[in-house]
């Protein structure tokens, strides 16, 4: 392989792997580790508490999820970009030759 | 504020189940993240798309160090409270467990359910069983009490840390690896509980009654009275009885508001006051550590509040205090850790953090005669001045700074060797910048 398809596959590699990093966070549910906390301690301000806590933890899950399924996507397309651009030298340089 | 029935229903179970679902998380975030430790910039790739895309995954390297040291901040302050309810379920229980054995109960609401006397207690010993039921109602009280105390200690960990996570600021101390920002936020977890303040201001009694009460035209008199109390207030300071002097002279301004004193200045110039606040403080230390050894609470730091004790400062103890204060309400608050012993047998050792308060309602009651030298001034007279409204009672009020003990926890009988108040000479006659 050439050193333009190393950067290639590895591009696809990282994005693919940043793409799954992404998706398995979005699948967790940190905030519901704390709903069994408020009924263990009623009239607490702890109680009162674990609903902000739990809902930031969504939150920035949520936002890291997304953003890291964002990354990986984007070096997927770079990867894809730069392939066909790739491929689209070669036909240049094929149809030059001929 | 939470009541004893809403303690009696505080579970551990759900806390360390919530600690062990989390356990599972931080231990599958890693691994997630792991996912983007490949090469951000595969070799060769450059250029403007090259540099933001590393920028992005440092971004968000760092992001999930920050949720990753959250959890396990959550982690240790669920673990903690899940301990303290352990505790504090075995304190209730036993409380219970002594009302029901003296046909008492304890309500939700704190409050001692008392039956009346059994109704087979012989005449000739109902009294002496009504004092004694008295003595078991009060301690039962002060159990509910330090109870109550415990259980906001607990809580004020947990929601301290849960308020925190919420407002992003458990931070990664600087992290560069998923582990490391665990371990950072495994120690912010740990809230250190702080010393309690005073415990809320104890019932006063009714003092001479409504401040500028009296008509107009019986006041003449407590003028004159005023004017002598002025005289004794100098007559005083001269001689160096300088707290009750200005406290005189506060009265006499008539402003009511509070005033402030320091009580390490009482127990440096009161050794036998001194020694009941120590005895209160030997007191504590051993009930946290009868309480420690019984929950296997070792090594974590529980706050205490003895609660406000009578004393009463008389003149053979200092007659400066005894005109400034006389009688006054006391409380040592604090945090204290216990160590098991070092060897079987021996005592545990104690690391303490605590403050004494005092609270005293400065009023002239008491029914008698008072000569501060060439000036006699009856307890009644000076009780008009406030009725009349030239003169006003006020509460008065302190704290020490925070002192600190290390050592073994005395067994009964034994004094522990307490750090003396400090030997500065604020506010006396040694000190030419006193009030």
């Amino acid at each position: 392989m050439s050193g333009y398809e190393v950067v290639v596959e590895a591009l696809c590699g990282a994005g693919s792997a940043a793409t799954s990093a992404g998706e398995q966070a979005g699948t967790m549910d940190l905030a519901g580790t704390l709903s069994g906390v408020g009924g263990a301690l009623p009239g607490s301000r702890s109680a009162q508490a674990v609903t902000g806590a739990a809902d930031t933890w969504r939150r920035q899950l949520t936002d890291w999820s997304t953003d890291t399924r964002k990354l990986g996507q984007d070096m997927s397309s770079s990867a894809d970009h730069y392939a066909a651009s790739e491929h689209a030298a070669v036909d240049l340089f094929g149809t030059l030759g001929r | 504020m939470v009541s004893l029935g809403d303690v009696r229903r505080w579970e551990p179970g759900p806390l360390d189940g919530a600690e062990q679902q989390l356990k599972v998380c931080a231990e599958t975030l890693p691994w997630i993240a792991d996912e983007l430790s490949g090469p951000a910039k595969p070799g060769g790739w450059h250029g403007l798309a090259a540099d933001a895309a590393f920028v992005k995954r440092a971004q968000l390297v760092d992001g999930m160090e920050h949720i990753v040291a959250a959890v396990h901040a959550a982690r240790t302050a669920l673990m903690a409270a899940s301990d303290g309810v352990t505790g504090l379920r075995y304190l209730v229980a036993e409380a219970d467990g002594l009302a029901q054995a003296c046909g008492f109960r304890i309500s939700d609401a704190g409050e001692i359910v008392d039956p009346g006397l059994p109704p087979d207690v012989p005449a000739e010993h109902a009294d002496a069983v009504r004092q004694e039921r008295e003595q078991v109602r009060a301690e039962l009280l002060e159990r509910v009490r330090q109870i109550l105390t415990r259980a906001e200690g607990i809580d004020d960990a947990l929601a301290g840390v849960l308020g925190r996570i919420k407002r992003g600021e458990i931070h990664d101390g600087g992290a560069t690896s998923l582990a490391a920002a665990a371990e950072a936020g495994a120690a912010q977890g740990a809230t250190t509980p702080q010393i309690p303040g005073p415990p809320p201001d104890p019932p006063t009694d009714p003092g001479a009654g409504e401040h500028d009460s009296d008509p107009w035209y019986t006041t003449f008199d407590d003028r004159a009275t005023k004017e002598l109390a002025g005289i004794a207030a100098t007559f005083a300071d001269g001689i160096g009885w300088t707290h009750a002097a200005a406290h005189l002279r506060h009265y006499l301004d008539n402003s009511g508001d509070d005033r402030t004193v320091n009580p390490d200045e009482m127990m440096r110039d009161v050794d036998r006051f001194r020694g009941e606040v120590d005895k209160t403080t030997a007191a504590e230390m051993r009930r946290i550590a009868t309480e420690a050894e019984a929950n296997g609470t070792y090594g974590k730091p529980v706050q205490f509040n003895s609660g406000w004790k009578g004393d009463y400062i008389g003149p053979e103890d200092s007659k400066d205090w005894y005109y400034a204060m006389g009688g006054v309400q006391y409380a040592v608050t604090g945090v204290a850790t216990v160590h098991p012993p070092d060897h079987p047998g021996g005592e545990p050792r104690i690391e303490m953090d605590y403050r004494t308060h005092v609270f005293d309602r400065y009023n002239w009651d008491g029914g008698k005669e008072t000569e501060i030298g060439p000036v006699t001034i009856s307890d009644d007279s000076m009780a008009e001045m406030h009725r009349a409204g030239v003169a006003q009672e006020y509460n008065i009020s302190g704290s020490t700074d925070t002192k600190h003990y290390t050592g073994t926890v005395p067994p009964p009988g034994q004094q522990p060797p307490l750090p003396p108040p400090p030997e500065n000479r604020d506010g006396t006659r040694t000190d030419p910048g006193r009030k």
